[in-house]
């Protein structure tokens, strides 16, 4: 059996694949990990009052799955 | 894009990334989520490494927070890593920057539907990217940025955007190549390939037909022997029919017993015995001749049978019971060969006193002879 330090870095080596491809890793009972493109903007920079353009960017989120939230939710 | 992976589906990917069996890729799972939620059970944090750090939320809309890793990040953003935060002109028309959403590079970015304006082959990769759910990691960090190369219709701002098409473009056409020589090598079959059916067919159909015509031609030829001997019952005898046929002139019985019969293969002249007795018997057979019998052969052949020979050295056709008889190695009657060299026995040998009774003997062998054979 692999040692968990490299089953870790496959996890997330899929992980990381799967969000660069805009899709979805379901954990049942746990949650998923989304991946969300945030297309390119133009930022108002009120401050100094520049125009930015920002890049496209793609982040990857966390959704808590219900019964995770309501183990909290019991919790708290 | 837009996809789930399931369970199952993690499983099975990580067992094949890291070399392990689905049950143990499982129970890796099952374990690092049950510490992670236990951890924030407590109200502690916990980090995986190379995914990122689950917190304990404040919010009850949001009890778990979580933060990417900073390398996972990193590879994520990787494709637009060329672009960076710019600064835009303050003069910059209006209408530069209003400018239609099919213009802007986030049309250029990966998509189910890319534009038109690319090509087949450059779609190729667009295509496959979606549908890989563990592709090599430099896979999908290359196909992106080729399937940003086609931004023909970038405003101002696209110019790194032409920088990184420029760049970028030997890797597409590189991967496109790459893509369309596995394609390549799907061609059509040849026509040494397409006749090869057609020649293994015609050779299993001559194989066919030479069987067919051995078995058959076995057949046939014992088919043919089966003429050497009738198969109808009544040649050998008739259980409805009493009568016997003695009939027969007694110069007939003379010359057999004088002359010694050949064992050529002559063609029989005696005459067709009388179906019935009209006639009274004739003279009781000429007694043996106390001089030694010598033994007569004859042949079997295409048109003197058994009963053929009787009717010729005898003058009754039952009479072939006993010439059956003189020859033990005959076997079965109806399947005498054809040039079988038979002995004839003498009358003496199993003539009774009268005609009668040798006739009664002959049907009471033939009798019991049937039963053996099955006639």
């Amino acid at each position: 059996m692999p040692k968990p330090s490299e089953l870790g870095a496959c996890l997330a080596e899929i992980i990381r694949s799967t969000a660069a491809d805009l899709d979805s890793v379901a954990i049942p009972s746990f949650g998923t990990f989304v991946a969300r493109k945030r297309d390119e903007e133009i930022v108002d920079d009120l401050s100094s009052g520049r125009r930015m353009l920002l890049p496209p960017q793609i982040t990857l989120e966390f959704v808590p799955a219900a019964k995770l939230r309501k183990n909290f939710s019991q919790h708290e | 894009m837009n996809n789930t992976v399931t369970l199952p589906q993690l499983i099975s990917l990580l067992a094949a990334k890291a070399g392990c069996t689905p049950a143990e890729a499982r129970k890796y799972l099952h374990d690092l989520f049950a510490q992670v939620e236990e951890a924030l059970s407590r109200g502690e944090s916990y980090t995986i490494d190379g995914i990122g750090e689950f917190a304990p939320g404040f919010e009850a809309g949001n009890p778990v927070l979580f933060r990417p890793d900073e390398a996972l990040a990193a590879a994520l953003n990787e494709p637009f890593s060329a672009f960076t935060a710019m600064e835009l002109p303050a003069d910059m028309p209006a209408e530069a920057l209003d400018a239609p959403p099919a213009e802007t590079v986030a049309e250029s970015l990966p998509t189910e539907e890319p534009p038109v304006e690319e090509t087949p082959a450059e779609e190729t990769p667009a295509e496959e990217a979606p549908a890989e759910e563990a592709p090599a990691e430099d896979v999908p960090a290359e196909e992106t940025p080729a399937e940003e190369a086609p931004t023909e219709e970038v405003p101002v701002e696209d110019v790194p955007a032409e920088e990184v098409s420029a760049e970028e473009t030997p890797d597409e056409d590189a991967t496109v190549q790459e893509e369309e020589e596995p394609e390549a090598e799907f061609t059509a079959p040849t026509a040494v390939q397409q006749g090869r059916p057609t020649a293994m067919w015609l050779t299993i159909g001559i194989l066919i037909g030479l069987i067919v015509g051995l078995v058959a031609g076995y057949f046939a030829g014992a088919a043919v022997g089966r003429y050497y001997i009738p198969q109808d019952e009544d040649e050998y005898f008739d259980d409805d029919t009493v009568t016997i046929a003695i009939v027969e002139p007694v110069q007939i019985q003379q010359a057999a017993a004088a002359a010694p019969v050949d064992t050529a293969a002559a063609p029989v002249a005696a005459p067709e015995p009388q179906p019935v007795a009209a006639e009274p018997v004739a003279a009781p057979a000429e007694p043996a001749k106390p001089t030694k019998p010598e033994p007569k052969y004859d042949t079997i052949t295409s048109t003197q049978f058994l009963t053929t020979l009787a009717r010729k050295h005898y003058g009754v056709k039952n009479y072939w019971i006993f010439i059956y008889e003189a020859n033990p190695s005959l076997g079965n009657p109806n399947s005498i060969r054809p040039g079988t060299r038979v002995v004839i026995p003498d009358r003496s040998t199993f003539e009774g006193p009268t005609p009668e009774a040798t006739a009664a003997k002959a049907q009471e062998r033939l009798n019991a002879l049937a039963r053996r054979y099955k006639l």
